[in-house]
């Protein structure tokens, strides 16, 4: 190895060091100042918790042995909503890439669709499909499904047009069109789109347990705010960061091993 | 010498709403079994479009052409068009996968080309990381590897820097005559048609038919490098030139 080398490595590391330190840093300043205000009566507890009291109830919820259920019940369904948005959008974006007039018909729709308020959707969800957690994946799909419907069939649209015509000069059908040039061409923006949809489905999925539901992290957090218990409030807001930090690694390390 | 492909008045404009392009107009001529045929022609006068028709990618045309029969062309695009999330040798056997001919003794061929034409130590890296005149090489094994008996060049060496050209032109007249293979090759470079081909047509300006055809006859014709030492090189050259320039 060169000295400039050696030297470029050194660099390097102490940077990737730095950017680690700092965010670790200040994770730990802010909690700690946080803690600091509420020991000495700063800030008033009763609203807005403090670190050390958060950390008591999470304990305190998994020992009461009902913590793992909400979570469980949060968790799973934000992965069957998230599974199931995967799928429908990567069908649907096969269809729009198929028909280029349908995709044509259907687009002002999507637009228009894309910035409606899912929320607003809620009490017909209610009603339509009953309070329950149909409602509630259904949801968590409609809020992800649309953008990722978008960003994916942009992708396949543009795939590489030449690649398709070395494909059909061989005599390809359609599907091995698709299989050995459209989908392939895709696996970025069909990880990003995925990237994407855990966190889109995690908020439609709280959503939904704000409108209806008797267990979950949402109704935890919903039921905390009713009894003015902030404690039970930030810790389930708590537990959502760790849930999505968990899904997001799970993604990239996905994302890592395809090596795309 | 055998006739194995009869172009008879082929007519092709692109429509669209800004209004129409007369590509072709009254297209006719023929090839022989065994012949390397450049077609040369100004930019944008049509010699892309006249291969989308001849290999059936574009079938919105009138006139008409007709292949010898057991003729099975094969097509390399102006651009290499190769998947880059692919290996060399998986883009290599691409056609024989799609045409259900993936098996041993070909895939064996393959291999045997890749190692002949200087791939073998790279038939397992993506293509990210060949040179431009691998990659164009890559893109020739793989239009032959379905062992066509006809293959269609467009603009070849477009993407390389001359150094490279010449080397790359004179590898793949080298693979195309061991191999067998009648060649249609587009190009508007004239010392390169003159060096490869046994005829050269030239066509009009657009839309284009056929202005005129040239039998190539060089004293001692041997490697495209070699033929352009030829005494009568010159004189061909000066006079497509001036063909093309009318
Ligand atoms: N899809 C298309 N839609 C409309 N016009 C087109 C299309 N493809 C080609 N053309 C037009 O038809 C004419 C012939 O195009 P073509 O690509 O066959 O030219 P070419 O001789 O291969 O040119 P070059 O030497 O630059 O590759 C050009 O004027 C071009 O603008
Ligand atoms: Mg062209």
């Amino acid at each position: 190895m060169s000295k400039r080398q050696e030297l470029f490595l050194k660099k390097y590391k102490r940077k990737q060091l730095f950017i680690k330190f700092v965010q670790i840093f200040s994770a730990i300043l802010v909690l700690g100042i946080w803690e600091m205000l509420a020991r000495f009566n700063f800030i008033d507890t009763f609203i807005t918790s403090y670190p050390s009291k958060i950390f008591i109830t999470i304990v305190n919820l998994f020992k009461e042995g009902n913590l793992i259920h909400h979570i469980m019940v949060t968790l799973g369904e934000t992965l069957i909503a998230f599974f199931i948005t995967g799928v429908v959008s990567v069908l649907i974006s096969i269809l729009l890439y198929r028909s280029e007039i349908l995709s044509k018909i259907i687009d002002p729709y999507l637009t228009i669709l894309n910035s409606l308020p899912k929320v607003a959707l809620g009490p017909i969800l209610i009603i339509w499909i009953g309070a329950n957690k149909k409602s509630i994946i259904v949801m968590a799909i409609l809020i992800s499904v649309i953008v990722s419907i978008q960003s994916i069939s942009v992708g396949f649209k543009n795939t590489n047009k030449s690649r398709i015509k070395i494909l059909k000069i061989f005599g390809a059908s359609e599907w091995e069109i698709l299989k050995y040039a459209v989908i392939p061409s895709n696996y970025k923006i069909i990880v990003n789109a995925c990237k994407i949809n855990t966190g889109l489905c995690l908020i439609g999925i709280v959503m939904g347990e704000f409108l209806t539901s008797k267990s979950g992290i949402g109704y935890l957090i919903l039921y905390g705010s009713q009894v003015f218990n902030l404690d039970l409030v930030m810790s389930g807001i708590v537990i959502l960061l760790i849930i999505s930090m968990l899904l997001y690694s799970v993604i990239s390390s996905i994302e890592k091993h395809l090596d795309c | 010498m055998n006739k194995i492909l009869s172009v008879n008045n082929i007519f092709k404009s692109y429509n669209n709403k800004n209004g129409e392009v007369v590509a072709i107009d009254g297209l006719s001529f023929d090839v022989f079994e065994g012949e390397f045929l450049s077609i040369i022609g100004s930019s944008g006068c049509g010699k892309s479009t006249i291969l989308n028709i001849l290999s059936g990618l574009d079938k919105d045309y009138e006139g008409s052409y007709k292949f010898a029969d057991g003729i099975t062309p094969s097509y390399m695009l102006q651009e290499d068009a190769l998947f880059p999330w692919l290996t060399v040798l998986e883009n290599t056997v691409i056609g024989l996968k799609i045409q259900k001919k993936y098996n041993k003794e070909n895939i064996d061929y393959v291999k045997h080309l890749l190692t002949k034409y200087g791939l073998k130590d790279f038939m397992d890296t993506k293509i990210n990381n060949l040179s431009g005149g691998m990659k164009q090489r890559v893109a020739l094994i793989r239009t032959i590897a379905t062992k066509p008996n006809l293959i269609f060049l467009d603009e070849p060496f477009s993407a390389l820097d001359y150094q490279t050209r010449l080397k790359v032109s004179d590898d793949i007249y080298k693979i195309v005559k061991e191999e067998n293979i009648t060649v249609i090759m587009v190009t508007h470079n004239i010392s390169e048609a003159i060096s490869v081909s046994d005829r050269v047509l030239v066509l009009s300006k657009r839309p284009s038919r056929v202005k005129s055809i040239y039998e190539i006859q060089l004293s001692n014709k041997t490697t495209p490098i070699n033929n352009r030492k030829a005494p009568e090189f010159q004189y061909y050259y000066d006079k497509l030139w001036k063909d093309i320039d009318e």
